[in-house]
């Protein structure tokens, strides 16, 4: 019995296996979780690169540390093994205790604190070299691009038998969370994607020795000297250096090695290190696991793999030394690192703050009338290489920035809240930034709230929070075009663009968070608003704007009132089980629809919208040649229009679809 | 503007259907356009759900977010005149068209698209709208007494089809 | 018979079944009346599977039954004497069976030259408020055919053999609608009432 995880549903199509299993409602805030998770970047050497290549024929560090971002404690990658390899050898039953004892399926943990999740990235001077200067978060192009290829592995897989349901929700989830996540963009505006750790990396079996280290160490600390357009709001001060001793577990030489190192970098440039026996004989009569795509990845690099048909491989118990070295990294290191700086920056910037005005809005009101000038001191903006303006890394603005998103990141989110609140105070006259604090104001609060969200929350706090962060980011846009009005001619779409991928990842993570609450009755209508908004305003591809189409179906089928809710679930759940239904079923149906408390429960949901919208995505699907998808739609509406005489004629569209779909599909043949 | 009218019965069966063209020539939309032609039914399918969320609102409906109605729900007063209650007015939009409703006694759901018209964004005669409704009511209501309709059935007659058309011509733009 | 007698007789015959027709008859709603008028043709249309002949006759059996019972009512209501003549009897059927029991009163035309022959033109018949009939229905049916045997079986009972028929029908497409009776005979039994 494979135990059904976060990893398996992301990547649900390459686990068809598990395509009937259920998924707890709010799985968008372990998404949103993971998205926002802290960024490690991985520096090597060319020695060790080369020595990883030669042994396992993985280009570098860096690729082989990929596969093991996502939720440190679900070891996903390790429990591949034993559904691939149930009755291999007897060193599977070794390692077999350890894995129980550590593995906490974050799918189904109540509370996210519990698990934390990591993401990977390239070194720093990679990561600048590719900064998009416009301050683009993601590239619709890519996205739309990787939609289309993603799409076509899902024609190959799938056959006509493959139980769609959760699927097609699992292809949404993780077009979603390409949507809302890249670990390569630095944007100025918010640190998520701003590494926390730098893990450089030394071969010891190479005999790198402290020199090296040292080497490695200063280069980094001078990156923002060396490195040409280094970002102003980028501070290798606020990332913690650790040293990774890769060795050979068989040579005590080695061993004793990497224990003397240790001690003297910490000693002489007070870093921490961390070793990992990278290299043992007998990983190599160990049967050896299939590594799976990471969750999360950067766009370029997920159409990169889904491209090459590339297998990696790593040893069973490798891989299980890796986990547990990497929950070393981030119980021992990277969550204190997190919460020193938190506590250093409540203190240093916050409190401050706090005890100026103490709350007390009207002396806060007095002052800011007072000192409008030196206020305006404060909060000032530099000049970057290209002459763009941001606030600086040091700036007491981007380091509450910091201290929110960082709090969120450790699923504190009402410290997260607290913080984006008295930020966006003093962002009111920098629409960019303002808009992207209230934006996170918001999901803290969704992100937090769990299930004592109420109507009045929603409509009070929430929904206006993330108006006002539309807005903002709407005045931005404004504000864009008219500069480049003045500046001449130049193509508008383009420069539009930028403000536009963050408005759209706005939505789209408000419209998923809100669904993730268990009201749906009062929480669908602000996810639809949101979701409508994004195919009037983004300029997503066709096919992702499909996906939002069919998002929106999703989000007609969930409203249901609650005091029917669970009959609604009821009903589902029998029809999923007996389809085909027989004819008998059919009736019993039927007649059900006439009882009285049917009749009461009508308008209670809304089924029709949602089969419509369902109409609306399979014609768009089809216009886009995705037959596939086309069939899912159809078959997913079968049911709601097979009784109702009004649509079934054979001049409306739905019959037209199912012939064109007939044709397209013995056409093919 | 075009509009597409329907009576729908109690089981999502169709009574009734019936397109309007406008006949001034002046307005440049006389007839939907083709896809809007085959997709009309399941606009109007998929409002049937908020017809019947209204059918049961006490009080007008507020916390509706996406949906602007511009009245209240069938129940909402008992001092409201009667035959008010009837008319739901403006209950749902797809992408420019308006969906009104009206809703007999006896629960049967006349509802109606309304196209746009290429030249101005008119907004709906909500007072000649309601007099059409009620008007069809009473030819509706004529038509169900007679002994050779069964209730629920599609209607046939053409005489019905005609006065619905006249009344169309009459108060619908 | 003078007209001013005439005249006078028919005042006299408008007043008794308006009189009648307030103060001596329990009254129904029409509407209940002609739904259930409806349902019972259109039950009938079910059962006989649209032979629409069958179905005239089969208005017409009931109707037959009606009358011959009726009449016993109408009689002791109205406490009417016995017609001096065909004329009498129509000018009687018109303002007083109609009026008494349906509340309208058909016009009476059409004499024939032998005088044993006239029409009743019924407008606002009640029976056919809001009746559509369906296309098939158009051609053959009668569908107000029980009054045909209303009157043959009440005028049966009273000595008059008469045949009683639909000409016309307003829910055909026609005009207007028309009903035609005519005098057979007098039963023999009884002393013909011959004028002098």
């Amino acid at each position: 019995m494979i135990n059904f995880s976060y990893e398996h549903y992301m990547n649900l199509l390459f686990h068809l296996e598990c395509s009937d299993e259920n998924i707890p409602s709010e799985i968008a805030r372990r998404i949103v979780s993971h998205a926002i998770a802290p960024v490690i970047t991985v520096t090597s050497t060319p020695e060790l690169d080369k020595h990883i290549q030669d042994t396992y024929s993985i280009d570098s560090l860096y690729m082989l540390l990929r596969f093991f971002g996502g939720c440190v404690s679900d070891r996903d990658q390790a429990s591949e093994s034993k559904a691939n390899a149930p009755h291999s050898s007897s060193s599977l039953t070794t390692t077999k205790t350890t894995r129980a004892r550590s593995r906490s399926n974050s799918l189904f943990q109540r509370d996210s604190t519990q698990s934390q999740y990591i993401r990977f990235t390239r070194p720093l001077p990679d990561l600048v070299e590719r900064h998009d200067k416009n301050d683009m978060l993601f590239d619709h192009h890519s996205l739309e691009s990787y939609l289309r290829q993603y799409l076509e592995l899902v024609e190959k897989f799938t056959f006509d038998s493959t139980s769609h349901q959760l699927l097609k929700k699992s292809l949404y989830h993780n077009f979603f969370s390409l949507a809302i996540s890249s670990t390569t963009t630095l944007s100025p505006f918010e640190s998520f994607n701003h590494p926390i750790m730098s893990l450089i990396a030394l071969d010891i079996t190479n005999s790198q020795s402290y020199e090296d280290a040292k080497g490695l160490l200063i280069k980094f600390k001078n990156l923002h000297n060396t490195i040409d357009k280094f970002p102003i709001y980028i501070n290798t001060y606020d990332m913690l250096p650790v040293f990774l001793l890769c060795y050979n577990a068989d040579s005590p030489e080695e061993v004793q090695q990497c224990e003397e190192l240790s001690v003297k970098i910490k000693k002489q440039l007070f870093v921490e290190s961390i070793s990992l026996p990278l290299w043992k004989n007998s990983y190599q009569t160990e049967p050896f696991i299939k590594l799976h795509q990471p969750v999360m990845s950067s766009l370029d690099e997920m159409i990169y793999f889904l491209q090459s048909d590339e297998q990696n491989t790593l040893p069973i118990e490798l891989t299980n030394t890796t986990y547990d070295m990497l929950e070393k990294l981030v119980y021992a290191l990277l969550i204190p690192f997190m919460q020193r700086k938190i506590a250093f920056w409540e203190e240093t910037v916050l409190q401050p703050k706090k005890s100026i005005f103490h709350g007390s809005k009207f002396l806060k009101k007095l002052m800011s009338r007072a000192s409008t000038s030196s206020h305006q001191q404060q909060n000032i903006l530099t000049k970057d290489h290209d002459g763009n303006e941001y606030f600086a890394s040091s700036s007491p603005e981007l380091l509450l920035r910091k201290l929110a998103d960082w709090s969120i990141m450790l699923s504190d989110f009402k410290t997260g809240y607290a913080t984006y609140e008295i930020l966006s105070h003093d962002l009111e006259l920098f629409p960019k930034y303002l808009a992207s604090c209230l934006e996170w104001e918001a999901v803290s609060l969704l992100m937090g709230a769990q299930n004592i969200v109420t109507v009045k929350m929603m409509k009070n706090d929430i929904s206006p929070l993330i108006d006002r962060a539309l807005d903002a980011y709407d005045a931005c846009a404004a504000n864009t075009h008219l500069s480049n009005k003045k500046i001449g001619p130049t193509n508008e779409s383009t420069s539009l663009e930028p403000v536009l991928s963050y408005e759209t990842r706005c939505l789209i993570l408000s419209s998923e968070l809100f669904l993730s609450l268990s009201d749906t009755w009062t929480s669908t209508p602000y996810a639809i608003n949101y979701l409508e908004s994004i195919l009037e305003e983004s300029r997503l591809g066709p096919c992702s704007r499909i996906m939002i189409w069919e998002r929106l179906s999703d989000c007609y089928d969930l409203r249901v009132d609650p005091r029917i809710k669970s009959k609604v679930e009821q009903v589902q759940k029998q029809d999923n089980l007996e389809e085909p239904a027989d004819n008998e079923h059919r009736i019993l149906n039927s007649q059900d629809d006439l009882n009285p408390s049917n009749i009461v429960s009508q308008g209670l949901t809304r089924k029709r919208k949602a089969a419509f919208f369902r109409l609306l995505a399979a014609k768009m699907w089809a216009e886009q040649g995705q037959w596939k998808q086309v069939k899912w739609c159809l078959d997913n509406i079968t049911d709601i229009y097979s009784r109702v005489g009004l649509v079934n004629r054979d001049d409306l569209i739905l019959t037209r679809l199912r012939e064109e779909y007939n044709i397209a599909v013995s056409d093919s043949k | 503007m075009p509009q597409y009218f329907a009576i729908i019965g109690k089981t999502d069966n169709p009574v009734y259907e019936a397109q309007f063209i406008s006949t001034q020539k002046k307005d440049g939309t006389q007839e939907f356009p083709s896809d809007l032609k085959e997709l009309n039914p399941f606009i109007l399918h998929a409002s049937l759900d908020i017809v019947e969320d209204l059918q049961w609102q006490m009080s007008p409906i507020s916390s509706e977010g996406n949906v602007s109605v511009s009245r209240g729900g069938f129940l909402r007063s008992k001092n409201a005149s009667t035959a008010d209650n009837c008319y739901l007015g403006k209950i749902d939009h797809f992408y420019g068209l308006a969906i009104t409703a009206y809703i007999t006694y006896s629960g049967m759901k006349f509802v109606m698209i309304h196209g746009t018209s290429t030249n101005t964004n008119e907004a709906i005669d909500d007072n000649n709208c309601r007099i059409f409704y009620q008007e069809v009511h009473e030819l509706y209501i004529k038509t169900l007494m007679n002994p050779f309709y069964n209730a629920s059935e599609p209607i046939t007659s053409p005489i019905f089809d005609l006065r619905v058309r006249q009344l169309a011509k009459k108060y619908l733009k | 018979m003078s007209s001013s007698a005439g005249q006078q007789q028919i005042k006299t015959l408008k007043v008794l079944g308006e009189d009648v027709w307030k103060n001596k008859v329990e009254k129904i709603n029409s509407e209940l009346f002609t739904l259930t008028y409806g349902t019972i043709v259109s039950q009938l249309c079910q059962d006989y599977d649209r032979d629409f002949e069958k179905i005239n006759d089969e208005l017409y059996k009931m109707g037959y039954n009606i009358g011959v019972r009726i009449i016993e009512d109408f009689l002791a209501r109205t406490a009417l004497p016995r017609c001096t003549d065909f004329n009498t009897t129509s000018e009687v059927i018109s303002k007083v069976a109609f009026k008494v029991f349906l509340n309208l009163t058909p016009t009476i035309a059409n004499w024939s030259q032998s005088n044993d022959a006239f029409s009743l033109i019924i407008s606002d018949n009640p029976l056919s408020d809001f009746v559509e009939l369906p296309i098939d229905a158009m051609k053959s049916l009668w569908y107000s055919n029980v009054y045909c045997g209303v009157l043959k079986g009440a005028l049966e009972m009273v000595q008059l053999d008469c045949d009683v028929s639909f000409v016309s029908d307003i829910l055909r497409g026609d005009n207007q609608t028309e009903l035609r009776i005519k005098l057979n005979k007098v039963l023999k039994d009884e002393i013909p009432v011959i004028e002098d």
